[in-house]
């Protein structure tokens, strides 16, 4: 009972470690970044489209709210920190800290966010609660401008949150430090970019040292805030509206639809010229209502997908695709992603689709290892087969998540160049993130492997259940053969005997009255009768004893009792001897031989109190206690001395007895004080259903 | 053994029913001896691949093979084609010869059918699996087409003029190589002729003299149309007749028809570039029926297309390709 209790307590003690220890502010801090391991597994993104590259990670997407989230709901005092590259114009990119309850959305997260704005060259630092109240953005000097990489660091401390920002390489540190009386106490934190899209590395998130606290502590609340709740950004002024760019004069021919390009001649490039939108940056995808095409670029480029462009360059159809090599690509504007054409596998099949942005359905067939290690995905929908190719590492580690069988709704760009299907398949699709993957329906639950698992179950099942009745049905054999065993003794020590004795009486009356020539004498005569009739009388006895035995009812120790009484009351006659009985203790099934023995044992004592003790009270008593039974046979009559060289009055054979089932005897006697006989032996405290079951058997067997 | 016997005596009629009853109940299971061939054009409702079942069946009869002829009842109709493949290779059809709609979207259903061992033959246009064990190729040689309608286009114009190309598929390796090919041709041997514009095809015969007359209208000293399609072809012999400029702008088209025969019969077109779909269909089946007892090797044949002019059109050879009536031998 005592182990019992102190394992519960070391295990609730374990589980309440384990509890505190996952909501510990500091578990997991301080955090670095595995960029430069090409790992981005413990991030979770919500909408862009981010990877890793070079140590850097990277959104190319010009989404407004692109979110990436890691770390603890349970941080709370702590400082993230990274470098910042923007990717383009319009927007700004940062960092959050104690982001909770985040979603897809623009704001759609509590917590705070700073970063660097180009549209007013400015940090920002601001609270989203779904919505987004901005405190006072400063003035970056210098700038914010594409291109140029800025170290952000936000902190927060109680209520006090702090953002400062700083062009690598030029001394132009911004701060902003504000008080936020109802703040967000803890959560994650995060890389965000609005529009601009951006490249972060080396992200560090880490307690705040007791000087940078200090700092925060001191920290007022602002006069004022700016209330954006739909969008985020500065309001725009005359101030920080910056100029349109003077557009470089250029002359180009006219634009021609992209799916005219495989139109175009084979044996000498023609220049040409396509509008369209950025759907992959690397490798470059531009698609217009027609169709996509593949471009490569003279000088790259900062580009994000969604930026619209216009293509200048050099045309080479090849099949059913066209590539723009040595192109100039110009940016004509921003806008969000192009959505996803919802298209079918047949459709995709035709190669109407190659180079565009779709979304189609199919069902997980295999995966496969391609030659770089990434995993690819094998589809099926309807008659068509496809394939599903991750564009990096993280994307490739979330398609080898995925389960065969599963109905799967998948984003990418639809290729049908042999590069990408190896003339295998009509089509393969480039997955450029892994939120791009979406699971419909699960494999149902009778794949093979389930299958298989589920019949080797069965079959170990089978054989335990086999197993097991075989154990019962050796018990029950056995049960039965010590039965049998334990008669065949009983009628050998009683019955035969009995009989032989008998035999013998009548054998010697026989050759008396035979063999006499004279006169027969009638006393002898009667005696050796009345000895043959006594010899009857016992063996009579003894049978009906052992058919006492063997009644359903005498397989509990009340029956035991009965007998033993009956018995008494038979030995005792008309003498003035009282007889007591009780069963005390909880009654339950005894086995045969145990009740046998028992009963002998009883039988000899009360024999032996009878016959050498004259008592004026005999007492027999069952007493049953959680592992055996004690037999008490005890009586007020003149006792003996007990001695332990030679038991007299067939102790010794009653000793034995009670040694073969494994209990013992206790005699308890002295001159003048009567007898008391004791019998402890083993009774399982409860019989296993099996032994139950044999029991029954051979109770069944023995009727 | 006598308990067996005795069972037996049962046992024997009992399997032969049940035997008959299988064989009754799957027809088609009895008649594994037939060697069984689907031919499966890009539609049914083109006479150009009526010749492909005159073909088709000519090979079959001396070899004792049934033919299954359909397809779907427009050649844009990608998708039941692909189904239809997919029933073939499901009902056990020993042979399958296709005419792919498309050469990307059949890729699939071709390959699940060489899986299953059916002996693919594919006609007209090639898909992107390079021939193998039981797939074989019997296609339009493509390049030649687009080389001969070059050198037919610089002889009417004698090597001057502007042509428009018109009833292009984008979707279609057979119709982009024609192009590229065409364009090659009159660049080495007729440079004095331009291709002035390239307009893509359509499967509607209203749309498809739209097309033509824009052509007509945006280039109104246009020398000649090259029609990729009879759809095609038939829409500029219609814009052409209503311009009354039937003869002046010169017509060849690819793809032969019963009408556009008559066409060029009557000189309302100047030529047809015939793909010999009598001959696809005749050497697919003479392929199937020499291989049907083992596997079919990776055979890949380039069929020389026909130029039909008024002075061929009415030859036995021009009359077996646009021969619609395959119920008797022409």
């Amino acid at each position: 009972m005592k182990k019992t209790w102190f394992f519960i307590a070391v295990s609730m003690a374990a589980v309440a470690a384990a509890l505190l220890f996952w909501r510990s502010p500091w578990r997991g801090l301080p955090y670095q970044d595995s960029f430069a391991a090409g790992k981005m597994s413990e991030w979770k993104p919500y909408a862009g489209n981010w990877s890793v590259q070079n140590g850097e990670i990277r959104n190319d997407s010009n989404e407004r709210g692109a979110k990436l989230i890691t770390g603890s709901l349970f941080w709370r005092d702590y400082s993230v920190e990274a470098d910042i590259e923007l990717l383009g114009d319009g927007g700004d990119a940062g960092l959050m800290i104690r982001a909770s309850d985040t979603e897809r959305g623009v704001d759609s997260y509590d917590g705070y966010y700073a970063g660097v704005r180009t549209t007013d060259q400015a940090l920002v630092l601001g609270r989203a609660e779904h919505g987004w109240i901005e405190f006072p953005p400063v003035k970056m000097p210098g700038g914010v401008k594409p291109g140029r990489w800025y170290h952000l660091k936000l902190g927060a401390f109680g209520c006090s949150i702090s953002a400062s920002a700083q062009e690598i390489g030029a001394n132009n540190a911004q701060t902003i430090t504000a008080h936020d009386p109802n703040c967000f106490r803890s959560g994650k934190i995060g890389l965000r970019s609005m529009v601009a899209g951006g490249v972060w590395r080396n992200v560090r998130a880490e307690r705040l040292t007791s000087a940078e606290a200090a700092v925060l502590t001191s920290a007022k609340y602002p006069v004022q805030m700016a209330v954006y709740p739909t969008n985020q950004g500065t309001l725009p002024t005359s101030e920080n509206v910056p100029a349109p760019a003077a557009e470089a004069p250029h002359e180009s021919g006219p634009v021609v639809p992209i799916q005219n390009l495989r139109l175009f001649p084979v044996l000498e490039p023609t220049d040409a010229v396509v509008r369209g939108t950025v759907i992959l940056t690397d490798p470059l995808y531009v698609q217009d209502s027609s169709g996509g095409v593949e471009v490569e670029m003279q000088t790259r480029a900062l580009l994000r997908i969604g930026d619209e462009v216009e293509v200048e360059g050099d045309v080479y159809p090849h099949g059913l695709t066209a590539t723009i090599r040595n192109a100039m690509v110009r940016p004509l504007g921003g806008m969000a992603p192009k959505p996803p054409l919802s298209v079918t596998a047949d459709q995709a099949a035709t190669g109407a689709y190659h180079a565009m942005f779709i979304e189609v359905e199919g069902t997980l067939q295999n995966k496969a290892a391609t030659a770089d290690g990434l995993t690819m995905l094998e589809l099926r929908d309807g008659q068509q087969v496809f394939r599903a190719l991750p564009a990096s590492m993280a994307v490739s580690s979330s398609l080898k998540k995925l389960k065969n069988n599963s109905l799967l709704r998948l984003r990418g760009v639809c290729l049908v160049n042999a590069a990408y299907t190896q003339n295998a398949v009509p089509f393969a699709l480039l997955v450029s993130s892994s939120e791009d993957v979406k699971v419909l329906v699960g494999p149902p639950w009778w794949s093979a492997e389930h299958l298989l698992a589920l019949a080797i179950l069965m079959l170990a099942l089978g054989y335990f259940v086999h197993f097991l009745y075989s154990r019962a049905e050796q018990w029950r054999l056995r049960a039965v053969i010590d039965e049998r065993e334990r008669l065949a003794h009983e009628i050998h020590d009683t019955l035969a005997q009995s009989f032989a004795g008998i035999g013998f009486q009548l054998r010697a009356i026989r050759n008396r009255v035979s063999r006499s020539t004279a006169p027969l004498d009638n006393s002898t005569l009667l005696e050796e009768l009345n000895r043959a009739s006594e010899l009857v009388r016992h063996s009579h006895d003894e049978a009906r004893r052992s058919i006492t035995t063997l009644r359903p009812d005498a397989t509990e120790a009340g029956g035991l009792i009965a007998a033993l009484e009956q018995i008494a009351r038979q030995m005792v006659g008309r003498h003035p001897v009282r007889i007591e009985t009780s069963v005390e203790g909880e009654a339950r099934l005894i086995p045969l031989r145990v009740l046998d023995c028992l009963f002998r044992i009883g039988q000899e004592s009360i024999a032996n109190a009878v016959q050498h003790g004259h008592p004026g009270k005999l007492s027999i008593r069952a007493i049953y206690l959680p592992a055996q039974i004690t037999l008490v046979i005890e009586d007020d009559g003149s006792g003996f001395v007990p001695r332990h060289d030679s038991d007299g009055f067939g102790l010794a054979g009653m000793r034995r007895r009670a040694e073969s089932i494994g209990g013992s005897l206790k005699i308890e006697t002295a001159p003048g004080q009567g007898t008391r006989i004791v019998v402890e032996a083993p009774a399982p405290p409860e019989k296993h259903r099996l032994l139950r079951i044999a029991y029954d058997e051979e109770k069944h067997v023995s009727n | 053994m006598k308990f067996l016997r005795s069972r037996n005596k049962g046992l024997i009629p009992t399997l032969w029913m049940v035997a008959l009853t299988g064989c009754l109940a799957g027809f088609a299971g009895c008649q594994r001896g037939a060697y069984r061939v689907a031919v499966i054009p890009r539609t049914t409702a083109l006479t150009i691949w009526e010749a492909v079942h005159a073909g088709a069946e000519f090979a079959a009869r001396p070899a004792g093979i049934q033919v299954y002829w359909n397809a779907p009842t427009s050649e844009d109709d990608i998708q039941q084609q692909a189904a239809l493949v997919d029933r073939i290779v499901d009902e056990r059809y020993d042979g399958l010869v296709l005419a792919p709609d498309q050469p990307l979207a059949l890729m699939s259903p071709v390959r699940r059918a060489i899986a299953e061992g059916v002996h693919t033959v594919v006609i007209a246009s090639p898909l992107s699996i390079p021939a193998q064990e039981n797939l074989a190729y019997i296609v339009n040689d493509d390049e030649a087409t687009g080389r001969m309608a070059a050198i037919r286009l610089g002889q009417v114009l004698n090597g001057h003029g502007s042509v428009v190309v018109v009833g292009i598929n984008p979707e279609s390796l057979s119709d982009l190589t024609i192009l590229h090919s065409f364009e090659a041709a009159l660049q080495r041997h007729f440079s004095g002729i331009l291709i002035a514009d390239r307009r893509m095809g359509t499967h509607n015969i209203t749309e498809a003299q739209q097309i033509a007359d824009e052509v007509l209208a945006t280039h109104p000293r246009l020398d000649a149309i090259f029609s990729l399609s009879a759809m095609t072809s038939n829409g500029a012999v219609a814009a052409l007749q209503a311009r009354n400029l039937t003869g002046k702008v010169k017509l060849i088209g690819f793809e032969q028809s019963v009408e556009l025969g008559n066409a060029v019969h009557s000189g309302s077109m100047d030529s047809l570039m015939a793909e010999d779909t009598y001959e696809m269909g005749h050497r697919a089946l003479s392929l199937l029926a020499q291989y049907r007892s083992g596997s079919l090797p990776p055979v890949e044949v380039r069929l020389q297309p026909v130029l039909l002019t008024r002075a061929n059109i009415d030859t036995p050879k021009g009359r077996t390709l646009i021969n619609r009536d395959w119920g008797q031998k022409p």
